[in-house]
């Protein structure tokens, strides 16, 4: 009952011209920093903390969560308009809208993706408010021990399902591993793989990786000349109604759906793990869990839904711990931190006993907020899809000078943009020779959590010895899962086939 | 991407490859702590794990160039030389592209955002717009135009500082 009331204050606190302003303007700098391949919704959050500094506390709290839901889910848009991420947190959403883009339904993907973004917002707003305390003590119970397993089953299950093979997909996923060692290492900070080269000790970092895969690989896509202006060939065909699905293919996600949303609540409660963990971990087991795993990728309803739902519920996952006990769950979350802090509102239990309202009222700006997206969005649905009528030997140079000036802008090292030079001529050779992408990005992603957790256990466990790993329940669950998977798709593979036709032979 | 022939192989050479660099690296990674929880654990079960992955790629790889010889020897050297040629025609605009984007990076800091944008979105716009829909024009304008805005847009309204050049900081001020 004190909840319903605490809300029932903070809906109060802002549902007035300002704060309903702030969540706009905040929206659609988040919807713009989103879409624009190569900025980030931590750079939106970070330009807007500033102006933030000018409005009263719960006027800048409405701004920010604006620009951080706008910019989670602004990233879909690039992703089904162009194959490119618009943040990383989109990257799952390429495997399933670029295709349905070409197919004509560009609309109809954006459409679904907004509408998945907002769904994903609710839920994780409905856990923010009734089971904050309940979330954070269930991720305070990972430890070392299931982090490094939770890592290491992701990985496993996107390599495995990968068209032709786990072989390439644990190749891929052994590229990303390498790539992402490059730098200081976990824990000691010890350099590691920077042959020499200062810049390289700050390690790799997402947005590079991102920009140089997909940008730079759909640059030269088209400069080949036998897919001379591919993205002219598309057309919007506008969609059905608001939403462009039927009731009945609603009701057949809501189980993907659901799924997607505690997974993404969930990764998000996790400190370090984003919505890119939790988009790409939600894409993968809805494929694993679907009837028709072969389908995704080709452009079905199915693999946006648990991508948008996953990343976007991180939004009220990464709140809990970060409102609960001062930890932010994600890069993002931590600019947030930065801004309570600056007004004044220290995280912690004292924080809900003494300014009660103010906290539910932020818990209300992200309601407010994925309101606003969802109508932009929506709105402006045929305005975006207008990018599809561009001439690609126009629209993506200019993405290109766009990004590389968005990743430079970012850290201000030239070096960043040879990253991006390099990893686009990776991802060209990895086309080439038929190693999926996805697996590279997710084993990078996950990366440092894993090695991270791996040596802390290691280091916890008595002789240093991984046995000591099997003494929790989790990590065993999680160990015969990832097993399970990981026989079942060496069976499946390509390679073992090719035995078994010699041996009958 | 069309896929190149034996590329299951090629996957196997650049897992060794990897596997190589991660043994070879491994034992120059400084080890602050035992070598059970030293950072250099995790690069050497990396080097395992491409060594186990490429061994199959490489029996696989060399089974299909095994099964795809009996296929191409009705092929004619000519029809060989014939794709290679198109082959390697078709490189040309990628490389050119990777070369201009080269080019961009590299003039950056001495000519600065406006200037190597200018440039890189030009050349850029003339290489991949085919010669009978070319505005020369329109082309120059969206050229200068563009860098000049996301300029301002940067370093005016989010307060970034983007490069302005070297040469051209000499040049103005």
């Amino acid at each position: 009952m004190a909840t319903m009331q605490y809300l029932q204050q903070g809906l109060l606190l802002i549902i007035n011209w300002q704060c309903i302003l702030a969540i706009c303007c905040g929206t659609v700098i988040g919807i713009v920093f989103g879409s624009i391949p190569g900025l980030s919704t931590s750079l939106a959050l970070a330009v807007a903390l500033p102006i933030s500094f000018s409005l009263s506390s719960i006027q800048a709290m409405s701004l920010l969560m604006g620009v951080y839901v706008g910019g989670t889910s602004g990233g879909l848009i690039a992703s089904i308009l162009l194959n490119i991420p618009g943040t990383p947190s989109a990257v799952a959403t390429t495997f399933d809208g670029y295709p349905m883009a070409q197919r004509g339904e560009a609309g109809r993907a954006i459409a679904i993706g907004v509408f998945y973004s907002f769904i994903g917002t609710l839920l994780g707003f409905i856990a923010l408010i009734f089971f904050s305390p309940l979330l954070a003590s269930f991720g305070l119970k990972f430890g070392y021990y299931e982090f490094f397993g939770i890592g290491v089953l992701a990985l496993i299950i996107i390599a495995s399902l990968i068209k032709g093979g786990i072989l390439k997909g644990l190749l891929a996923t052994v590229l990303g591993i390498a790539i992402a060692m490059v730098g200081l290492a976990p824990i000691d900070s010890v350099p590691r793989f920077t042959f020499g080269i200062a810049s390289l000790r700050g390690g790799i970092s997402l947005l590079p990786i991102t920009v140089g895969f997909y940008a730079i690989g759909a640059l030269l896509d088209i400069a080949r000349p036998q897919t001379d202006n591919q993205y002219e060939k598309f057309k919007y065909n506008g969609i059905k109604g608001l939403v462009g699905f039927s009731f009945k293919e609603f009701i057949a996600e809501i189980w993907n759906c659901l799924r997607s949303a505690i997974l993404g609540i969930v990764i998000g409660i996790m400190p370090g793990m984003g919505g890119n963990i939790a988009s790409l971990v939600a894409y993968s087991t809805a494929k694993s869990a679907s009837k028709h795993p072969e389908q995704f990728g080709t452009g079905i309803m199915s693999g946006i839904v648990s991508a948008e739902t996953a990343n976007n519920a991180v939004c009220g996952g990464a709140l809990v711990p970060l409102f609960t006990l001062g930890i932010p769950g994600d890069g993002a979350a931590a600019l947030f931190l930065g801004a309570l802090m600056v007004f004044g509102l220290a995280p912690g239990p004292s924080l809900y006993a003494n300014q009660g309202d103010i906290v539910y009222g932020i818990y209300a700006t992200l309601l407010l907020s994925s309101f606003a997206m969802f109508l932009i969005i929506r709105i402006c649905l045929p305005a975006f899809c207008k990018i599809l009528e561009a001439p690609s030997n126009i629209l993506l140079p200019a993405l290109i000078f766009v990004a590389m000036i968005g990743v430079y802008g970012n850290t201000k090292l030239y070096s960043d943009l040879w990253i991006v030079l390099v990893i686009g001529i990776l991802g060209i050779v990895m086309r080439c020779f038929q190693i999926p992408i996805a697996p590279f990005m997710v084993s990078f992603i996950m990366t440092p959590t894993i090695e991270a957790n791996l040596r802390r256990g290691l280091m916890a466990a008595p002789n240093y010895s991984f046995i000591d790993f099997f003494d929790s329940v989790l990590f065993v669950i999680i160990a015969i899962i990832t097993a399970i998977f990981l026989l079942y798709s060496l069976f499946k593979d390509p390679f073992m086939a090719v035995i078994r036709k010699k041996r009958t032979h | 991407m069309k896929k190149i022939k034996g590329a299951n192989l090629y996957s196997g050479i650049l897992a060794v490859s990897l596997a190589i660099l991660m043994f070879a690296e491994a034992p120059k990674i400084k080890n602050t702590q035992k070598l059970l929880v030293s950072s250099s654990l995790f690069p050497r079960i990396t080097g395992v794990l491409a060594l186990c992955i490429a061994i199959p790629l490489i029996v696989m790889g060399i089974m299909e160039i095994v099964q795809n010889r009996k296929h191409t020897e009705d092929e004619t050297l000519l029809e060989q030389k014939v794709f290679s040629l198109v082959f390697i025609r078709s490189l040309i605009k990628p490389f050119l592209c990777l070369a201009l984007i080269v080019l961009f990076i590299f003039s950056l800091g001495y000519i600065g955002t406006i200037a190597a944008g200018t440039i890189y979105l030009f050349l850029s716009f003339l290489l991949l717009t085919p010669k009978s829909n070319r505005n020369w024009p329109a082309l120059f304008i969206l050229s200068v135009t563009l860098p000049v805005t996301i300029y301002l847009l940067f370093t005016k309204a989010f307060g970034m500082a983007l490069p302005f050049g070297r040469w051209m900081t000499r040049l103005f001020y």
